[in-house]
């Protein structure tokens, strides 16, 4: 890195400068009267912060939101700035942020940085210094006069900053249910040609192929009257649904909602296609059989509070894989509409601990993707699927229906340090808990 | 090159305070439609003449567009008529900074000299931060939805400017 950075000392306040309260009112007038949970956010953000960034004379902004796990770099088109050199500066900040008291600058990059950490009182962020989020405004032409300069970045590292990074967050959050990097491709193809576009699946006006995951809780009734504190019972549960959202988003998945007792999730195609080029039925695979060794190992700190055990606890998980219908609900949460969704819940409510079920039509989508790759199709090919029979409220056994099932799931994941890691993480960051020893 | 300049004018005695428009609207056409744009774009300043102008040079045919300001009602007087063409848009402050303090008097004349040469096509806008005074000094129809208070949403004015000049490949 060929940046250098330090920290400054901090300059006076620049109550006298009239052109500062006139520049953050104008900011502040640009993107804090209107809502930022519109269905095409990303395009009108973005329109607003080219014009907030063009009002301070600034040529980006980034944002780091480390427990959604996102980082929204926004770039005045045409500014020259390479995703190497953009890399660098984040990298810079990065580190910066992880010792800064509040709000910083730094000269990286030939680039001038007004930054500040946010949230610094977040659980995680007091857990690990390195896990703050932060927010930083990126300059190029400065004033060359050392104090005008700090003057201006001082200003806005206090100011600015924070007005835009509340704005961003807004944005974040209505994201949170995808997996970030696709979340990430939104925001970077919200300009892109519509041909080349991936866009939210809301803005479709046609239903979408999806697979769904339908994960539920066996016996969890049981465990929530035997738990002999329902405080660390309810924490057991969020530890959960955060270690299921996790392992949902390794795998590309939108983690559509927590149902009580279970999960949903999606894996659109084509997103699974562009963004992590894999299909969305292998990935759906491949997330429930994370789950389902993040579950087993999870369920030894469940045992440690409950008054009876049984060989009965443990996660069912269905998949089923048809188009679907996308929208918005009245709280901004992704509305998915389909009969994959009814199918994925039913199979996953029949579905053993430790059992992954899978439709049909999902299992033959399944050998047909894994086909275009020989090495995977010869390992999916090991794991010991059988079909066994199936009835549902639709069709009674006299149907003789038949569903594709795995049992003992967890047993074929292919990397658990990947999962121990993040389940460990989510031990360290829960309030009031202490992490248990392995 | 040759083509076609569109203009907006901006009566406004602070102009360091409004001189984000031209490049708001620049990278707004940069954002949308990078296309429009050859090698090398970029806002061109003249502070001499007052203008900020910058070429969407692959338009058919090329279109420049000149955000001209004027700080105070003599020089309005002088160079506005001359420099203004059909289809441009004017933005007028409604107070000016005097040797008597804010004063509103030059208003009505700004707005007449304007109407003649804009014409009664409704583009003829107002930025203020004292809105109320314009109810006073003129009809309701010159002024309703017409009127943007400062401090400004930088959105509102852009999104007027892309729409008055409707540019389109």
């Amino acid at each position: 890195m060929s940046g250098t950075s330090k920290h400054r000392a901090r300059p006076a306040f620049p109550s006298a400068e009239p052109s500062f309260a006139h520049v953050l009112s104008a900011v502040a007038h640009t993107v804090c009267l209107r809502t930022w949970d519109k269905r095409d956010v990303d395009q009108e953000l973005q329109r607003a912060l080219v014009n907030a960034l063009s009002l301070i004379k600034a040529v980006g902004i980034i944002a780091k939101f480390t427990e959604e796990h996102v980082c929204l770099p926004f770039l005045l088109p045409g500014c020259g700035i390479e995703a190497v050199r953009l890399d660098a500066v984040i990298e810079e900040i990065q580190q910066q942020a992880s010792r800064a008291h509040i709000e910083f600058s730094l000269e990286s990059e030939a680039l001038s940085v007004a930054a500040a950490v946010m949230s610094s009182d977040s659980a995680i962020a007091k857990t690990d210094p390195t896990k703050r989020d932060w927010c930083a405004l990126l300059f190029v032409d400065v004033p060359e006069k050392q104090t005008t300069r700090e003057s201006l970045l001082g200003f806005h590292s206090r100011a600015t900053v924070g007005v835009l990074f509340q704005v961003l967050r807004h944005r974040a959050r209505l994201f949170l249910p995808f997996a970030p990097a696709v979340a990430d491709r939104y925001w970077r193809d919200a300009f892109r040609p519509a041909e080349t576009r991936l866009q939210p699946p809301w803005l479709a006006t046609e239903s979408l192929d999806t697979v769904t995951l339908s994960f539920d809780l066996r016996k969890s009734t049981f465990c929530m009257e035997h738990a002999v504190d329902a405080i660390r019972f309810a924490r057991w549960i969020d530890q959960l649904v955060r270690i299921l959202t996790r392992i949902t988003h390794i795998h590309g998945g939108i983690f559509d909602k927590f149902t009580g007792d279970g999960v949903i999730a999606h894996f659109l195609v084509k997103e699974c296609d562009a963004v992590g080029k894999r299909s969305a039925v292998v990935s759906a695979l491949d997330c429930a059989i994370s789950m389902q060794y993040a579950v087993m190992t999870h369920l030894p700190q469940l045992r440690k509070i409950l008054v009876h055990d049984s060989d009965l606890l443990g996660g069912g998980i269905g998949i089923d894989a048809e188009p679907a219908q996308w929208d918005l609900d009245h709280r901004k949460n992704p509305v998915t509409v389909g009969r994959g969704v009814v199918n994925a819940c039913r199979l996953g409510d029949k579905a053993r601990a430790g059992t992954i079920r899978v439709t049909n039509i999902a299992y033959q989508i399944l050998i047909e993707d894994l086909a275009k790759e020989p090495d995977k199709l010869a390992s999916f090919k090991r794991l010991p699927f059988r079909q066994v029979p199936y009835s549902s409220k639709d069709y009674d056994a006299a149907m003789k229906l038949k569903v594709w099932e795995l049992v003992g799931a967890s047993r074929y994941i292919g990397s658990r340090q990947e999962i121990d890691d993040l389940r460990d993480e989510v031990y360290r960051t829960t309030p009031g808990a202490t992490p248990p020893q392995h | 090159m040759t083509g076609v300049v569109r203009r907006i004018h901006h009566f406004e005695d602070e102009p360091q305070y409004v001189d984000w428009i031209p490049t708001c609207l620049f990278n707004r056409y940069m954002l949308e439609h990078p296309e429009w744009f050859g090698d090398g774009a970029h806002c061109e300043r003249r502070p001499k003449d007052r203008c900020v102008a910058f070429t969407l040079s692959e338009l058919s045919p090329p279109v420049t567009i000149e955000y001209r300001s004027y700080v105070d009602r003599d020089e309005f007087r002088e160079r506005f008529p001359k420099l203004c063409l059909v289809g441009d848009i004017l933005l007028l402050d409604v107070y000016v900074r005097s040797s008597r303090g804010l004063r509103a008097d030059g208003l009505m004349d700004a707005y007449e000299i304007a109407r003649k040469k804009i014409g009664e096509d409704g583009s003829i806008y107002f930025m203020t931060a004292y809105p109320s005074i314009l109810s006073e000094k003129l009809p309701a129809e010159a002024h309703m939805g017409k009127t943007f208070p400062k401090p400004t949403d930088a959105n509102e004015i852009v999104d007027l400017l892309v729409k008055h000049f409707d540019l389109r490949p």
